[in-house]
C-alpha cells in the first residue's frame, strides 16, 4: 500500500491564526504558543481519514480533534513549510544524536563513534533517552523527583559542552561519525516523522482540497510571544558537522548508492516545496 | 646505544630542611617555591658537572656546589620508580613534551576529544607563552571548568578511553620516553653518582616524607590509574616492549633499594 501521500501534522490556533505544521515544530514552536487549538493527527490518504496520532500520548492538547475537518474546511489556515535540505539535516542529528537515536541498533558501537562525544550527548543534550522512551513525552513526570539545583546546574555544564562542540575538534569528529552512519541508516531514517517527505504530501493534502483556504510560510515569517533557540530547534551547534559530511558523502567524484537514494528523496521534496511556494 | 646509565640530572636546593637533591620534575615545583638562598640545575655527564636552567630561577652561585657537597649534609629525595615512570610519562606524552612523539596524537586508539579536554584544561600553558598575563577572572573560569572537567575524567568511560591509547601509546614510544628526562633512570645514576664519592654525607628521603612549607604535588593524579592499569597488562604478554619495560624497571628498583638501605 502506497503510504507516501499520508501526512502526520499538528494544526494549532496560535496568535497568528491557525498554523499547520510539521510533528517537530508543532511540538516545541506551536506548541507553546497555542492559544486555544493544538492538535497531533496522521491523514490516511489511502481511507482518507483523520485520525489522532500515536505520538500525541501526553501531549497538552487543547480543543476537539473531531473539530480538526471543520477548521480545515472553515478557517485560514497557515502551512508553514521548511527549507527541505535545512530539515533533513536537524532531522538526522534529532535522528542520530537525540532521543530517537535509541531506534538504531549498533549505532553507538560503529568504529567511527566517538565514546566521549557520546556520553556529552546522553548525559547533557539529550539525557533520561530510555526514561523518555518509557514515559513517552510526560517530561513532568520525567524531572518531578530531580532537584532544581542539580538542573540549574545541568543547565550550565550544558552551555560549556555547547562551547566545546563549537570547536574545530568536536565537528571533525562529528563529521567521521555522520560519514559513516548516515548511509548505513539512511533507509530506517527517511522513514522517521523528522525526516520523511512532509512537502510532498502537504501537496498533495491541498490539492485534495482537504484545506479550502490556505497561505504557505517559512517559520521564521511568523512572529511569536515565546520564540527564541530554545522554542526552535537546539541543533544549531551539530548542524555544521552535517554540512561537512554531505559535502563529502554528495561529492558527484564518489558515487554511491545512497547519493542516488538521497537525491531521488531531496529533489523530489525541493520540487513540492517549491510548488508549494508556487501556488501561494 | 649511548650509556645514559650514569649520566644524571638533578636540582639542587637549600630548603628550610636543609640541602636537598632531587629531579628536574620535583626541582621545577616543589623546590622552586621552597628555596632558600640556593638552587641549581645540573647535568653530570661522563664525570663533568654542568650547570644548566632558567636563570631566572636560580638562587646563589652555581659553582658552589663542591662546596656545599663537600661540607653539609645532602637529603636525596627519592621516588617510588614505577610511581615515578607513570607520572613521567603523563609529562611527556600530556603536557608539554608531546612534540617530541610525533604519531602519538594519531594513533588510531587516540580520542580526539579526550586530548583536546586534557590539552586546553590541564595543561593550557602548552599554548600559551610564559609570561603572558592572565587575567584573574580567567584564570578563575579557568578553576571551574578545570573542576568540571576534572569530574568528568572519573567516568568509567574517559578511563577506558585513556587506558586504550596507553596500550597503544606506551609502546609505541617506548624507546624515546625511556631516555627523556622525565622517565630515564634516576635511582641507578644517582647511586653511582654517590659511590663516585661526589657527595661525601648524604641521607635519603621519600618525597612524600618531607614537609615542605610549599607542598606543590602532581596534578597528575586522575591519569595514573589508567596507566598502572594499562601497564599491568601491556608488561605480561612477553613482548619485546614487555622485556624490556621490566628490565628498566626492576633495575631502577634494585638501585632505589640499595639508596633507601644505605643511608
Amino acid at each position: 500500500m502506497d503510504n507516501t501521500k499520508d501526512l502526520t501534522f499538528v494544526l494549532a490556533n496560535t496568535s497568528n491564526g491557525y498554523v499547520l505544521t510539521t510533528y517537530k515544530i508543532g511540538t516545541i514552536m506551536i506548541q507553546s504558543n497555542a492559544t486555544d487549538f493544538l492538535q497531533f493527527m496522521e491523514y490516511s490518504h489511502h481511507e482518507d481519514k483523520f485520525n489522532i496520532s500515536d505520538q500525541q500520548v501526553n501531549r497538552p492538547v487543547k480543543g476537539k480533534a473531531k473539530q480538526v475537518r471543520d477548521i480545515l474546511k472553515n478557517e485560514h489556515i497557515t502551512c508553514l513549510i521548511r527549507d527541505p535540505s535545512q530539515r533533513t539535516y536537524t532531522g538526522i542529528v534529532q535522528e542520530l544524536l537525540g532521543y530517537e537515536s535509541i531506534e538504531y541498533p549498533g549505532l553507538e558501537n560503529l568504529s567511527s563513534s566517538n565514546k566521549i562525544i557520546n556520553l556529552f550527548l546522553n548525559s547533557y543534550f539529550f539525557p533520561f533517552k530510555e526514561e523518555r522512551r518509557r514515559k513517552a513525552w510526560d517530561l513532568d513526570e520525567t524531572f518531578r523527583n530531580i532537584p532544581e539545583s542539580y538542573v540549574t546546574a545541568q543547565y550550565g555544564v550544558r552551555d560549556i559542552i555547547s562551547r566545546w562542540f563549537e570547536q574545530e575538534t568536536f565537528r571533525l569528529e562529528l563529521r567521521m561519525f555522520f560519514k559513516e552512519a548516515i548511509p548505513i541508516y539512511w533507509h530506517q531514517m527517511c522513514t522517521t516523522s523528522h525526516i520523511s517527505p512532509w512537502h510532498y504530501p502537504l501537496y498533495n493534502f491541498i490539492e485534495s482540497g482537504h484545506i479550502k483556504n490556505y497561505s504557505v510560510k517559512h517559520l521564521h515569517e511568523l512572529s511569536y510571544k515565546h520564540d527564541n533557540d530554545g522554542y526552535r530547534h537546539s541543533n544549531k551547534v551539530f548542524i555544521p558537522a552535517v554540512y561537512d559530511t554531505f559535502d563529502y558523502l554528495m561529492n558527484e567524484g564518489r558515487w554511491s548508492k545512497f547519493q542516488d537514494d538521497y537525491n531521488m528523496f531531496i529533489q523530489k521534496e525541493w520540487k513540492y516545496h517549491n510548488l508549494l511556494l508556487g501556488n501561494k | 646505544m649511548e650509556d645514559f646509565t650514569k649520566d644524571l640530572n638533578f636540582v639542587l636546593a637549600n630548603t628550610d630542611k636543609g640541602y636537598v637533591l632531587t629531579t628536574n620534575k620535583i626541582g621545577s615545583k616543589t623546590l622552586e617555591d621552597n628555596a632558600t638562598d640556593f638552587l641549581q640545575f645540573y647535568k653530570y655527564i661522563d664525570g663533568t658537572l654542568i650547570n644548566f636552567g632558567n636563570n631566572t630561577l636560580h638562587k646563589g652561585r652555581p659553582g658552589l656546589i663542591k662546596k656545599i657537597f663537600d661540607n653539609h649534609l645532602i637529603t636525596c629525595l627519592l621516588r617510588d620508580p614505577l610511581e615515578r615512570t607513570i607520572t613521567g610519562i603523563v609529562e611527556e606524552l600530556l603536557v608539554h613534551d608531546i612534540k617530541n612523539y610525533p604519531g602519538a596524537y594519531e594513533l588510531a586508539s587516540a580520542n580526539p576529544v579526550l586530548l583536546w579536554l586534557t590539552e586546553r584544561y590541564f595543561f593550557p600553558n602548552t599554548t600559551v607563552n610564559k609570561g603572558n598575563e592572565v587575567h584573574l577572572a580567567h584564570a578563575e573560569s579557568h578553576k571551574m571548568v578545570q573542576h568540571i572537567v576534572e569530574n568528568f575524567m572519573k567516568q568509567p568511560i574517559f578511563r577506558q578511553q585513556w587506558e586504550k591509547w596507553w596500550t597503544e601509546v606506551i609502546p609505541y614510544t617506548w624507546d624515546k620516553l625511556k631516555v627523556s628526562i622525565h622517565v630515564r633512570k634516576y635511582n641507578e645514576p644517582l647511586y653511582h653518582f654517590i659511590q663516585e664519592g661526589m657527595i661525601k654525607n648524604y641521607t635519603t628521603c621519600l618525597v612524600q616524607d618531607i614537609n615542605f612549607k610549599h607542598n606543590n604535588h602532581h596534578s597528575n593524579w586522575m591519569f595514573k590509574q589508567p596507566i598502572r592499569k594499562t601497564l599491568d597488562t601491556i608488561t605480561q604478554d612477553g613482548s619485546k616492549f614487555a622485556k624490556d619495560f621490566s628490565s628498566y624497571i626492576l633495575e631502577e628498583e634494585k638501585y632505589f633499594k640499595h639508596l633507601r638501605d644505605a643511608s
